[in-house]
């Protein structure tokens, strides 16, 4: 026993003495947080560059999205951060003002194939901060209404013909909710952990949570929008309350919601399961169509060691070649809207997706305090509202109050 | 015999007087060291780092940051989600620290006698403790979900409505301290197991023969002679349970519905992590750490005037 | 003994008694490990299944079809030989480390005489009470200032010790009889012999309760090995299991048989660790 522990203990000491270097000179270093199914197609992208730029091979780190944010902290610090990291739009204001990061501007040219004119409006504001850009797109979503074609049918719905207005909407709504008994949902709306879906009914009723540097969340527009839907939810059962992301994803996956509104990516997972299911552009509410946009944008460390290196990495992943590759293996649609119609998008989702990309907003976009916002006083209203634990009109009241002073 | 021998101690350190006290403190100055060392480094230094960050207006990426004083902890008395997390943490702790003193205690006990299965049964309980929180939450989310899990689905069979635990602010918390408690109780048990081997037989023997009973045995035998050990469980399930983390942010990210969940930790990691404000998270940190030293330095002195 | 043999009708009375005590504790046991182990059942189980029949309604627990290509994605999909060769170097390190620097200060702490010795033991407890969500930035820097970054030192030299497993061992030291040492102090034996010859052989189950909590604790730290390390080849199991939880497509079968895979070496370490509780009854006769 004893000669085994010291054998052990030899062991680990001469396995630490003995530790492999970690960045080896030349070496790009790239973290993320791609996790999941489209891992893959990440790394092969990634693999892609290194093979031709051998001088300059990068050398990946994947950890989970809240993990990475809790790296940079650490990292960035104390100067051991990543040339380039992969991270949500939501959080370039703050990288940005940090002062930690490579101002972009100059290096966006058609010559470096980074032409901003490539990207959508949207894209472009969300990139930019005080009218610097900071930060290039790896990949982009849109959101659309997934609807279950068999629950259609039994509802007597046409399956051919999903609903297109949100009067539409609620009708289909309603008839395939069924609240006696073995429940099913016509909608799913999930609140937290989740890419958002309230905001996008009251962009669809013209409301937002922010207008203009103010709170937007006791307008009219914005009551009537969550009255609306809120109401839906507390007197007619049409989703289960307090819903996160993948449980939604779930009850429409195994047939006991009909309707959900999710990105590209859920497509494989619920083909895998057999589901006869289609996607739609999300139905039209009273202030005209629109949807959520989300990406993931890559940024500059400033301490960089080979600056160059780092904007020719950036520009792989805009190149036509790495977006096309990403948008046909994962059903994204491709960041660039030159190549939203091209006969090489060949995945029939990404197709889809595409489509709606010119209606697509980004939420929160330009808040450095979106986390605070979404946290603390979104998240909070819809779950007191679709509990009924106070009307809508108090809440969105008391919501709005403490929006204006997180606002200041 | 026992007797005997503990004068025989007495009489043989008052004989070794001042010069073996003195070479006492050496030796055992060098059985402290490298433990010492390493605390040191790794764990006071940045203990004492984070009461510097806490008095000054920690900003992401700036090269000097500005000295607030007590501001963080003047901000904290003012806010109510701190209150909240406060209270939540307290009401955590108030079910998990007995609940999971008394469960592991009595599994201990009957884990400890000739029983049959006894192996399956330790190494059964046991399994919780050694598996990844973060995994056995996401089969627990599975298990629970009221429209899809198998639990739920089981239960409705026999008529129980479905039920949504995770999601109602009033139940969210009796479900996570079910679950921390179906983790942990374990852990403690296999603390009491290591205590109640440390019995002498004798004792039992003797009462034995007093015709006592197994409560009274209990009381009079078991009980005191595992002073040491209840002194460690209940300072460390105190600590651990007003650092509750992890069963929380597994089970309800986000505080869970209305926060009603949010406890300090969780607190902290949001303002901290999430929200990039460090310093104001150091600040609660200190704060957690107060109360928690107060009552630990409670515990042992109330256990160190009942020991001679 | 003696005294229930002289009195045969009392003892058959407790007979029966204590035969129906130990009928139903086994009965209420059998139903809480029912429950505890209904979990890992699941998990199990789940391991086995393709993923599109995990999330399926009605549910069912059985695999309709059982397949293994769970398995097969996590040997193919992540280095899983090498975060296995990490884990346990991480944890088989941290365990023999701490055991040794543990025990020393343990013993210091309840078995020696010296001034200050209760503020010491205050001061070592004191680590245990800041939580990790604030210590780990100035944490951070030093390991990065001492050049460990990366590194097994990294991974095993912060957790060389642990104020938790001091406690642990001090409260179980101070259990065993003063008589032993004392004895041996007067037969003239140093405190290194003293501490290596009578108190840890004396502390099988203490020890082996605690090597089990070092080993487990590090075997599924998730975050501190992510923090410090950040090449995929440094990287521990649940860090490389982390890679089949997307940001929102959950790969649950594979996940459920990485930990499946990963629980398996614990579950051995414990019933290993097992023999040495029942080692420690025996002793425990020898020493009054």
């Amino acid at each position: 026993m004893n000669a085994w522990i010291k054998a052990a203990t030899g062991a680990a000491l001469s396995a630490a003495l003995t530790l492999p270097l970690a960045t080896q000179a030349g070496e790009l270093t790239f973290w993320n947080g791609f996790t999941g199914p489209d891992r893959p197609t990440i790394e092969a992208v990634t693999a892609e560059f290194s093979a031709a730029n051998p001088d300059t091979p990068v050398a990946m780190d994947i950890v989970p999205w809240d993990s990475l944010m809790q790296k940079l902290l650490t990292a960035l610090g104390s100067g051991s951060g990543p040339d380039v990291v992969g991270i949500n739009f939501a959080f370039l204001p703050q990288f940005a003002k940090s002062g930690l990061i490579m101002d972009l501007t100059d290096h966006l040219t058609a010559e470096n194939d980074l032409d901003p004119a490539n990207w959508s409006e949207g894209l472009r504001s969300v990139l930019q901060v005080d009218g610097r850009y900071y930060a290039t797109p790896i990949n982009y979503a849109t959101l659309l209404m997934y609807y279950n074609k068999d629950l259609f049918a039994e509802a007597g719905l046409d399956p051919d013909n999903p609903p297109a207005t949100w009067d539409a909407w609620i009708e289909a709504i309603r008839a395939t909710t069924i609240s006696e008994g073995e429940a099913q949902y016509g909608l799913t709306l999930p609140d937290h952990q989740t890419i958002p879906n309230w905001p996008i009914l009251l962009w669809g009723n013209g409301a937002d949570i922010v207008v203009e540097g103010a709170s937007g969340l006791s307008e009219p527009a914005a009551i009537e929008a969550l009255e609306l839907w809120s109401g839906l939810v507390v007197n007619e059962k049409i989703s289960p309350v307090g819903l996160t992301g993948a449980e939604a994803d779930k009850l429409f996956e195994t047939g006991k919601a009909a309707m959900g509104i999710t990105g590209p990516w859920m497509t494989n997972g619920f083909t895998a399961a057999g589901l006869n299911y289609d996607v739609t552009p999300i139905p039209v509410g009273p202030a005209g169509p629109v949807t959520l946009g989300d990406t993931i944008v890559l940024l500059v460390n400033k301490d960089t060691d080979d600056p160059e290196a780092a904007i020719k990495f950036l520009a792989h992943w805009n190149s036509k070649e790495a977006q096309l590759r990403l948008a046909n293996e994962t059903g994204f649609p491709p960041s660039r809207t030159d190549l939203s119609t091209s006969t090489e998008l060949t995945n029939p989702w990404a197709a889809k997706f595409a489509a709606v990309v010119p209606q697509s907003r980004f939420n929160l976009a330009g808040q450095d305090k979106f986390s605070q916002i979404n946290d603390d006083v979104f998240t909070p209203l819809i779950q007191t509202i679709t509990l009924g634990r106070a009307s809508v009109e108090d809440a969105a009241n008391a919501a709005s109050e403490q929006l204006g002073s997180l606002l200041q | 015999m026992a007797a005997s021998s503990r004068q025989v101690g007495q009489r043989g350190t008052r004989r070794r007087g001042v010069a073996g006290r003195h070479r006492q403190t050496v030796t055992a100055m060098m059985f402290l060291a490298p433990s010492f060392v390493v605390l040191a480094i790794f764990v006071f230094w940045p203990i004492v780092q984070s009461v510097v960050l806490s008095l000054h207006e920690w900003r992401f990426g700036a090269e000097h940051q500005n000295f607030v004083g007590l501001a963080n902890y003047e901000k904290m008395w003012r806010d109510p989600r701190a209150w909240n997390a406060f209270w939540n943490t307290v009401y955590f702790t108030a079910f998990v620290v007995p609940l999971g003193v008394a469960i592991p205690l009595a599994l201990a006990l009957a884990l400890n006698a000739a029983i049959p299965f006894r192996a399956f049964f330790r190494a059964a309980i046991f399994l919780p403790v050694i598996a990844s929180f973060a995994i056995m939450a996401l089969a627990w989310r599975f298990l629970l979900d009221p429209d899809i899990g198998i639990l739920t689905y089981w239960l409705s069979f026999f008529g129980f409505p479905r039920f949504s635990p995770l999601r109602d602010p009033d139940w969210a918390m009796p479900a996570v301290i079910v679950v921390a408690l179906w983790k942990n109780i374990g852990f403690n048990m296999v603390i009491y197991l290591a205590g109640l081997q440390a019995i002498p037989e004798e004792l039992y023997e003797a009462a034995r023969i007093d015709n006592a009973g197994r409560w009274r045995q209990f009381w009079s035998i078991t009980w005191p002679q595992l002073k040491a050990t209840n002194v460690f469980v209940f300072v460390i399930s105190i600590i651990a349970a007003f650092q509750v983390f992890d069963p929380v942010f597994v089970l309800t990210p986000n505080g869970g519905p209305l926060f009603s969940t949010e406890t300090l930790v969780t607190f902290i990691y949001r303002q901290g992590i999430t929200q990039f404000d460090l310093s104001y998270a150091a600040s609660i940190g200190f704060v957690l750490f107060a109360i928690v030293l107060v009552l630990t330095v409670i515990q042992l002195w109330f256990t160190r005037t009942g020991r001679e | 003994m003696a005294a229930i043999t002289l009195n045969p009708p009392a003892r058959r009375g407790v007979a029966v008694q204590s035969r129906l005590w130990t009928l139903m504790t086994l009965a209420v046991l059998a139903v809480i490990a029912l429950a505890v182990l209904f979990p890992f059942v699941w998990m199990i189980l789940t391991s086995f299944k393709p993923e599109a029949q995990i999330a399926q309604f009605p549910p069912r627990l059985m695999p309709e079809t059982w397949t293994l290509e769970n398995y097969q994605n996590v040997w193919s999909r992540i280095p899983f030989a090498r975060l296995l060769l990490n884990s346990i170097i991480m944890a088989g390190g941290v365990t023999i480390i701490s055991l040794l620097l543990d025990s020393m200060a343990a013993y210091a702490l309840s078995r020696l005489r010296f001034p200050g010795r209760d503020v010491i033991f205050v001061a070592i407890l004191v680590a245990l009470m800041l939580p990790f969500q604030v210590m780990f930035i100035p944490l951070f820097v030093i390991v990065h200032d001492l050049g460990m970054l990366d590194s097994y030192s990294g991974l095993i030299v912060p957790r060389a010790t642990n104020a938790f497993g001091i406690f642990l061992l001090r409260q179980f030291f101070m259990t065993l009889p003063k008589e032993l040492d004392e004895a041996a102090r007067i037969d003239g034996a140093s405190e290194f012999a003293i501490y290596r010859k009578i108190i840890l052989p004396l502390s099988g189950p203490a020890l082996a309760t605690l090597a089990i909590f070092h080993f487990m604790y590090n075997w599924n730290d998730f975050l501190w090995p992510l923090l410090i390390t950040s090449s995929p080849d440094m990287r521990t199991l649940p860090a490389g299991l982390a890679l089949f939880v997307g940001q929102h497509v959950v790969e649950y079968g594979v996940v459920m048989a990485g930990a499946t895979l990963t629980l398996l070496p614990l579950l051995v370490a414990f019933l290993f660790a097992q023999r040495y509780f029942i080692q420690g009854i025996a002793m425990s006769g020898i020493k009054g």
